[in-house]
């Protein structure tokens, strides 16, 4: 496996299958198998092994070894994962972009005016006193 | 003397310091308009002291070093004529002072004249004169032409009467020989510390400057000044004799606030405030006031005459004096809680004790009327941040509590989803561990399907070619018969290539319509076979067969693990930390100066920070959690929901309910926690200190004192919640304000808010021997037959008589 930015931002992965003592896997990956003679594929195996580091827009290009595709068992195997990942990395990217606009557009509403200033009521004066802005300090008279 | 009226209602004007001839058998030998001030021409005095332009309602006729009983009597007899209400016996004093502190002095002995008033106690007054002067009637002087200091001393003390000492000053301040500030300015403050001198005599005509330079020589609030004539000519009164230059109208009084008598007298002499220079009023000339209040007591009508200022009632626990305030306010002013119950318990006392009221004050009347429990609310909300409504429109700024409570809401929707998005990864990440999908080959079909029909042929466009060929054929055969004139003129072959234009486009219509015709046919045959197809297809739909079902599930499971793997990706792009830290920091405060204070507007905690935001978190969280939670808001976290919920404190809501709950407990923790807080305080204070228990008294009073609503101030017990100290200190002062602007009603059972405030008015509901309700009443000074009211206060507050003592010190001494 390995991966490589591209100019347009689009992150350019490639996978290739192969066979290994009766497994189809993925090159250079460990953690992910599937038995030829078991052909089961665990979902959580497939995502820690392709998209656990997918943060942006990818594109994966996913071959095979001429030994999978020269097996009648392991070449409908790699087909059907190459399916998934193309399924899920084109959710991935439209998803992506959404989330990415989205967040754009929480930044702009999170701009939101400072608290903190005093709530005035510009007729409580008035209403307190009327002439008390006039009054002068009472004195004691005596 | 004992004065008719019982409270003062219009200041007196007094004089003590008027010459008779008896002067010129002392000291004034050579001043021969003494010699017509005689016994005989007392009417004389007479009708200068009460003229139009004078109005003296106090005088006394204070002779050098001597006391002439008969010229007194003489004067006395006059009590009631005119103006003239109470006449005081008293001598001019010449007394030499050793070692005066005065520089130009030396150390010689300084004499000063000291005004003496008596009480006028009929008898002891016909032995007064014995104690002055020798057998030979001449003054008893025993250092050279005055008084010892000590020997005049002796003398007061062997004459056995109550006086009040008054020092002269006809130089108002400029050392003139026998003036008390011929003593230098320390000998003079001291003859007022030490109480040698009651007041401080100015000559009736003086320049306002030198009143003032005099003034400012003496200890601040040490003594009153009041002002005499110094009359030596009665023809010339109120000048003191022909020698006078000046204006006459120029002549001052003071005006003084007491009964006419020497308690009177007394009173107003241990308090400044009732002693002012000139014509001056002591009370306000508000409407709003009540004259009288009408009782009836077991059937005996009893009017009790109120004072425009101060009106004291006083009285023992339970006697009825809340009871009285509320009666006369009809009620309005009880509280609301407990309204009910209080007026059926007044109303049956009343009955019970035959106690009847008969004035009733108008609410409109009323500026305000603090019950008990008022005051005492009033400065519990105070000291709790709260606000009486009456203080409310001080407060023009307020705090934006609203604003800073929405923030801090915001800062923990945020967190808590900054958490959950945290969370809800987790839990799918969980999820995904068990889910696999089958990826061998896909299931085959063998059974037959449908997959396509065919679609009728277009015979519309065929139909347009044959008619647009039919209207060609139309246009030639049109064209020969229209041109037949011109086409004959024309070559034979031009009507020929007409016709075999015709002709072709003839043949070219044979083909169309062989082409329609051909295309009908075969759609009736599609038409055929789709109908019958749709009726397979239907009846093969219904047989779905298990190996598609297989391939569908197949398929279905396949873009599914897609799905979730995309889900997966998308929940972690989302997932963001958030710094537990709201950002505000100190909260502002919002402050309004008025009148000398400053209202501030305040929120109930001063800094909204981390702390507090941890405490806030205690409101859903258990202790322990609270340290987890934050570290789950700011970074990487392995916390699922199962975790979250088990760290909730008292509660386990359900897992998609559980942040919403947590919310709504922080939301009702920020609620309860932060609220507009208001304190009333000033400049040496400070906005970030709260004002001492004492001082919200001070401030409270002040502001009430200050207010320029009209009506009449009625307060139940105003002592409740104020140390004796702050009282002393803070609150009497307000009160002294506020009744030269209102009238006020004081319910008390503390003496400093009768005797020290020095009220107008005492209203003493007590018991009677034969079990009833009395009621006496009058100013601090009235005496009458039946009681004097200063012992009526003495006897009736606790702590009454040592109130009573300290203020009276010397004057009351004698006083059973």
């Amino acid at each position: 496996m390995s991966s490589e930015n591209a100019s347009n931002g689009t992150v350019q992965m490639k996978i290739e299958m192969i066979l290994d003592k009766g497994k189809v896997k993925i090159k250079g990956r460990g953690g992910f198998s599937v038995d030829l003679k078991s052909p089961v594929l665990k979902v959580s195996e497939l995502y820690n092994a392709v998209f656990t580091d997918i943060t942006q827009p990818t594109n994966i290009i996913v071959t095979a070894s001429n030994d999978v595709l020269q097996s009648r068992e392991a070449k409908p195997i790699f087909e059907n994962i190459k399916t998934i990942v193309d399924n899920a990395i084109e959710e991935i990217n439209s998803g992506l972009i959404e989330l990415a606009e989205s967040e754009n557009n929480q930044d702009d509403d999170e701009n939101e005016e400072p608290i903190g200033d005093e709530v005035n009521d510009p007729l409580a004066e008035f209403r307190a006193n009327p002439g008390s802005l006039l009054s002068d300090e009472n004195n004691d008279g005596a | 003397m004992i004065a008719t009226e019982r409270i003062v209602q219009t200041p007196q004007r007094i004089d003590f310091h008027i010459h008779s001839a008896a002067s010129a058998k002392t000291r004034d030998a050579n001043k021969e308009s003494l010699s017509k001030c005689t016994v005989s021409n007392i009417p004389l005095l007479v009708e200068r002291l009460t003229a139009k332009d004078t109005g003296v309602t106090m005088c006394a006729i204070t002779d050098h070093d001597i006391f002439d009983y008969e010229m007194y009597k003489a004067l006395k007899a006059h009590e009631g004529e005119g103006t003239l209400a109470c006449v005081l016996p008293g001598v001019e004093f010449t007394v030499s002072f050793d070692d005066a502190n005065s520089s130009d002095k030396q150390g010689s002995p300084t004499v000063v004249h000291i005004v003496v008033i008596f009480d006028d106690n009929e008898e002891k007054l016909h032995t007064l004169n014995g104690h002055i002067v020798g057998e030979d009637g001449k003054p008893a002087y025993d250092k050279g032409d005055a008084f010892s200091a000590d020997k005049f001393t002796k003398i007061i003390r062997e004459i056995e009467l109550d006086s009040v000492l008054i020092g002269h000053e006809k130089s108002a301040g400029q050392e003139g020989a026998h003036d008390i500030s011929s003593l230098g300015v320390e000998g003079a403050k001291e003859a007022i510390l030490t109480e040698f001198v009651d007041a401080i005599e100015l000559r009736s005509k003086h320049k306002e400057i030198n009143i003032k330079r005099l003034i400012a020589t003496y200890p601040h609030g040490g003594v009153p000044f009041v002002f005499g004539t110094d009359c030596h000519d009665w023809e010339q009164y109120p000048l003191i004799d022909s020698t006078f230059k000046g204006r006459e109208d120029e002549v001052a009084f003071s005006s003084v606030k007491c009964l006419p008598s020497f308690r009177g007298l007394v009173m107003a002499i241990t308090d400044q405030s009732r002693i002012k220079a000139g014509d001056c009023s002591f009370f306000s000339a508000a409407k709003s006031r009540v004259e009288t209040i009408k009782l009836h007591i077991t059937g005996s009508p009893i009017e009790i005459p109120l004072s425009p200022g101060i009106n004291a009632i006083i009285g023992d626990n339970s006697i009825g004096k809340s009871l009285l305030a509320h009666k006369l306010t009809g009620y309005a002013w009880l509280d609301e809680s407990n309204a009910d119950d209080l007026k059926k318990g007044y109303d049956a006392y009343c009955e019970k004790e035959g106690f009847a009221i008969g004035t009733q004050i108008p609410d409109s009347h009323v500026f305000r009327f603090d019950n008990q429990s008022k005051v005492r609310k009033t400065f519990e909300e105070l000291q709790d941040g709260e606000c009486d409504d009456y203080f409310e429109e001080y407060y023009q700024q307020h705090v934006d509590a609203e604003g800073y409570k929405s923030k801090l809401r915001g800062f923990f929707r945020s967190c808590l989803n900054a958490l959950q998005k945290k969370i809800e990864f987790n839990d799918y990440i969980d999820s995904l561990l068990s889910i696999e999908v089958e990826v061998g080959k896909a299931p085959e079909i063998t059974s037959t399907t449908i997959t396509s029909l065919p679609r009728k042929l277009n015979v519309t466009e065929v139909e347009e070619v044959v008619s647009d060929t039919q209207i060609e054929i139309g246009h030639i055969n049109e064209l020969i018969e229209t041109h037949e004139r011109v086409i004959s003129k024309m070559d034979p072959r031009a009507l020929e290539a007409l016709k075999n234009a015709s002709s072709e486009l003839s043949v070219f219509l044979g083909y169309a319509l062989g082409l329609e015709r051909a295309r009908r046919i075969e759609n009736i045959k599609i038409e055929a076979v789709c109908e019958a197809a749709k009726d397979v297809k239907a009846e093969l739909g219904a047989k779905r067969t298990d190996e598609e079902n297989q391939q569908a599930e197949y398929l279905g499971q396949i873009t599914q693990a897609s799905k979730q793997i995309a889900k997966a990706v998308l929940m972690k792009a989302a997932v963001k930390n958030r710094v537990f830290d709201p950002g505000i920091g100190k909260v502002k405060k919002a402050t309004t100066p008025m009148r000398g204070f400053l209202f501030v507007s305040e929120l109930s905690e001063e800094r909204l920070d981390v702390e507090l935001c941890k405490e806030l978190l205690l409101a859903a969280f258990n202790k322990s959690s609270v340290d987890r939670i934050v570290a789950g808001i700011e970074g990487d976290t392995s916390m699922t929901s199962k975790e979250f919920i088990a760290r909730i404190s008292n509660a386990n809501p359900s897992a998609s309910s559980c942040f919403g709950f947590v919310l709504k407990k922080i939301d009702a923790a920020i609620d309860a926690k932060l609220f507009e807080r208001k304190k009333i305080t000033n400049d040496s204070i400070g906005v970030d200190s709260s004002p001492s228990p004492g001082l919200y008294s001070k401030i409270y009073f002040d502001l009430i004192a200050d207010a320029d609503n009209p009506g009449i101030y009625i307060i139940d017990q105003p002592e409740d919640q104020i140390s004796q100290t702050s009282i002393k200190k803070n609150v009497l002062r307000a009160f002294r304000r506020m009744a030269q602007q209102r009238q006020v009603l004081l319910i008390t059972h503390n003496p400093q808010f009768v005797v020290n405030l020095d009220v107008d008015n005492v209203i003493a509901m007590l018991r009677a021997d034969n079990g009833h309700i009395m009621v006496q009443s009058g100013a601090l000074e009235y005496e009458c037959d039946d009681y004097n009211m200063l012992n009526v206060v003495a006897e009736t507050v606790e702590g009454g008589a040592d109130v009573v003592r300290k203020r009276l010190k010397r004057y009351g001494s004698d006083e059973d």
